[in-house]
């Protein structure tokens, strides 16, 4: 697909060229909008203003960097404002309580598909969930964190490691009960 | 990407998540997205009937072109009066045409009124009167095919056309070729400096971390470490002005400053006059002492405005601000007057119009001019539309509103009492005014403290000026540049 054209004919407001973007990326995006929320619904509303705002900033991309990259960062932002603005999120999204789950340096086998696996990040506390899409999806470093959610550096690094732990659990917990009922014989 | 093996193995299953969304979503995207054109399109109108009415204005009032309607009543008087000798002295042509719209007129009348203007014309030396503005329409139409005619028999023949004229012809397509590839090459060159400016933004971004590795090293004198960092402190405060959103939501302060010109006019949009038909229809509404014929204020001619405010402003989207200002205006107007009657002061149980009044002048004579003063302030709500999409120096369309107090007012009112007046009084002008605003502003010097524009401004009263029987249609409006500092607001 030749991206530069369809985002100077998206720059030009023609209707079938911004349908083909979308076309183009609105699984992908989903998927994103998907770990940041707790529901399909509030994940579609995430991905409607983000496409909003793709269309009406088309002319701020540069060319430069992937337009996928580009579309997903402003994903990653609206979703964040969303979660902010959100009465259903706000609550929750706070990073003062240090809920204490154990630190831990397993690896465990991964062996579901993505979506139970995003279902399982999407079952994280928000603040939790938050964090651990940010550094171990999106490749933000604690640095970026901190300004991006306006928190320190080092809350950051212990929301992710306590996420970290109680997701390995919970995939832990997963594997027994599958390998119990023999959910992956013959695999 | 994180290190760790678990964090590699959820980076590459969520790197294929993938989820249909429903179609839902598309159509409110489209939607939101259509909307803005619609958006568009209104600001558009509204921006072309504002420079309609300024066009219109500036025709009326600077050009001198037009007649008002003051004029116009005082020319008809002064037709009805004239003597028969000099109507015919008129081109037969002008007679004709006269004959065509009378018969017009007749035509659409009541049969009362065809009778008595029949039984008129009876009577020896009778002089038809005109519709004037009936006659004005049909006459200017008549001169504007005459000029479309001249126009038609001025234009040159192609076949006709002199070897120069071809050549002079070509010449200007190829200069306007020229100009359309100098805008090109300049649009390439702009796009290689703002590419510049990205890498150099990301140089900074990295200089801290190397600054910060050499600080480190233990191997530095002291006066290389201050110097490394004074750099670093330096450095920091450059990534930071980098980083800074360019149009952060914050509210931004600024002045205006706004010379122009105001005049009174005869509606709150169709500008043209006072109307002094008024006065003829309203001979002694204000109880004075009776006249049948009184005379006839002069014409409003336009004067020096002034517009001096503060405000904020705030930006709503990409595309538009919103600002609420404190403004103090100073608007002027001239007419003439005649010689003082202050005498009639002892005198105003004649008129109850003079109770309140300070001065009294004869309207008859138009001996010297008078300048009427009237000093505002107000509050402006404006919002603000960019109509291209140039980031430093963008051209928006500006609208809004705005409540006034009237403060100070030195101004001659006119009344038909005693053969007509001028009284200067502060009573029958309404203290509470209301303005639609409209003006173009364009951005031409920004930088990281201020941000200068400039541009044309149009502000049409919505409320009348005076709170008179007599002078019900009058309104204030003002023309002008309107500039404007904004100054960025404090991190």
């Amino acid at each position: 697909m030749d991206y530069q054209k369809l985002v100077k004919d998206c720059s030009r407001e023609i209707p079938s060229a911004q349908r083909q973007l979308y076309d183009h990326f609105a699984q992908t995006m989903l998927g994103v909008c998907f770990r940041y929320t707790k529901s399909v619904a509030d994940a579609e509303d995430v991905l409607q203003d983000g496409f909003v705002k793709v269309f009406k900033n088309i002319d701020q991309y540069k060319q430069e960097g992937e337009l996928g990259g580009w579309i997903r960062r402003i994903m990653v932002t609206t979703a964040l404002n969303y979660l902010k603005k959100n009465a259903r999120y706000r609550y929750d999204f706070s990073f003062e309580n240090e809920n204490l789950h154990p630190v831990t340096d397993d690896n465990p086998e991964i062996k579901m598909t993505g979506k139970e696996l995003a279902g399982l990040i999407r079952q994280l506390p928000v603040g939790y969930q938050t964090i651990f899409n940010l550094h171990a999806i999106e490749g933000y470093t604690h640095v970026e964190i901190g300004k991006l959610l306006g928190i320190n550096e080092g809350t950051s690094r212990s929301q992710y490691a306590r996420a970290r732990a109680l997701l390995i659990s919970w995939i832990k917990k997963n594997n027994e009960i599958n390998f119990k009922t023999g959910a992956y014989a013959g695999k | 990407m994180p290190g760790n093996e678990f964090e590699k193995k959820v980076y590459s299953e969520m790197q294929e998540l993938k989820l249909q969304p429903s179609e839902e979503v598309w159509n409110k995207v489209e939607k939101r997205i259509r909307k803005k054109d619609r958006k568009r399109g209104i600001i558009v109108i509204f921006f072309l009937l504002g420079l309609a009415l300024l066009g219109y204005w500036q025709q009326d009032y600077l050009l001198g072109k037009k007649k008002t309607a003051l004029v116009k009543t005082e020319t008809s008087k002064e037709n009805i009066t004239e003597p028969q000798e000099k109507i015919a002295g008129n081109s037969a042509s002008n007679y004709q045409n006269q004959e065509k719209i009378q018969e017009k007129i007749i035509a659409d009348e009541k049969p009362e009124i065809k009778q008595l203007k029949t039984n008129l014309k009876t009577i020896p030396g009778y002089i038809p009167v005109i519709n004037k503005k009936k006659e004005g329409k049909v006459v200017k139409n008549i001169s504007e095919l005459d000029q479309v005619k001249d126009k038609f028999q001025k234009t040159p023949d192609p076949e006709a056309m002199s070897s120069q004229q071809r050549k002079d012809s070509v010449s200007t397509i190829n200069s306007r070729l020229n100009f359309k590839e100098e805008a090109e090459r300049k649009k390439e060159a702009d796009t290689d400096t703002a590419l510049s400016v990205i890498k150099i933004n990301e140089q900074l971004k990295e200089a801290p971390d190397k600054i910060k590795a050499v600080a480190a090293s233990d191997s530095l004198p002291d006066s290389v470490a201050l110097a490394v960092d004074l750099a670093k402190k330096l450095i920091d405060s450059a990534v930071s002005a980098v980083q800074r959103k360019p149009g952060s939501n914050k509210w931004k302060w600024g002045i205006l400053f706004s010379p122009g010109i105001s005049s009174i006019n005869a509606n709150s949009f169709s500008i043209g006059g006072t109307k002094s038909a008024d006065y003829l229809s309203n001979p002694n509404t204000s109880g004075g002492t009776p006249n049948p014929s009184p005379a006839l204020p002069s014409e409003n001619k336009a004067g020096f405005a002034l517009r001096l405010g503060l405000f904020i402003q705030k930006r709503v989207s990409l595309h538009s601000n919103f600002s609420l200002g404190l403004n103090y205006s100073f608007y002027t107007n001239h007419i003439r007057k005649g010689a003082g009657r202050d005498s009639l002061l002892n005198n105003f149980s004649q008129s109850s119009v003079l109770q309140d009044a300070s001065r009294v002048y004869s309207v008859s004579g138009a001996a010297s001019r008078f300048t009427n003063y009237y000093h505002l302030i107000e509050l402006p709500v404006m919002f603000q539309w960019k109509l291209n999409k140039n980031k430093t120096k963008p051209l928006a369309v500006n609208f809004g509103f705005s409540a006034g107090w009237l403060v100070a007012v030195d101004a001659l009112v006119y009344d038909t009492s005693f053969g007509g007046i001028y009284y200067k009084s502060k009573n029958p002008f309404n203290k509470t005014v209301f303005n639609l605003s409209t003006g173009l502003s364009w951005t031409f010097l920004t930088s990281n403290k201020i941000q200068c524009t400039i541009g044309p401004s149009i502000d049409l009263q919505l409320s009348r000026l005076l709170n008179s029987p007599l002078d019900k249609n009058k309104y204030l409006h003002f023309t002008g540049i309107q500039s404007t500092i904004i100054f960025s607001a404090k991190k």
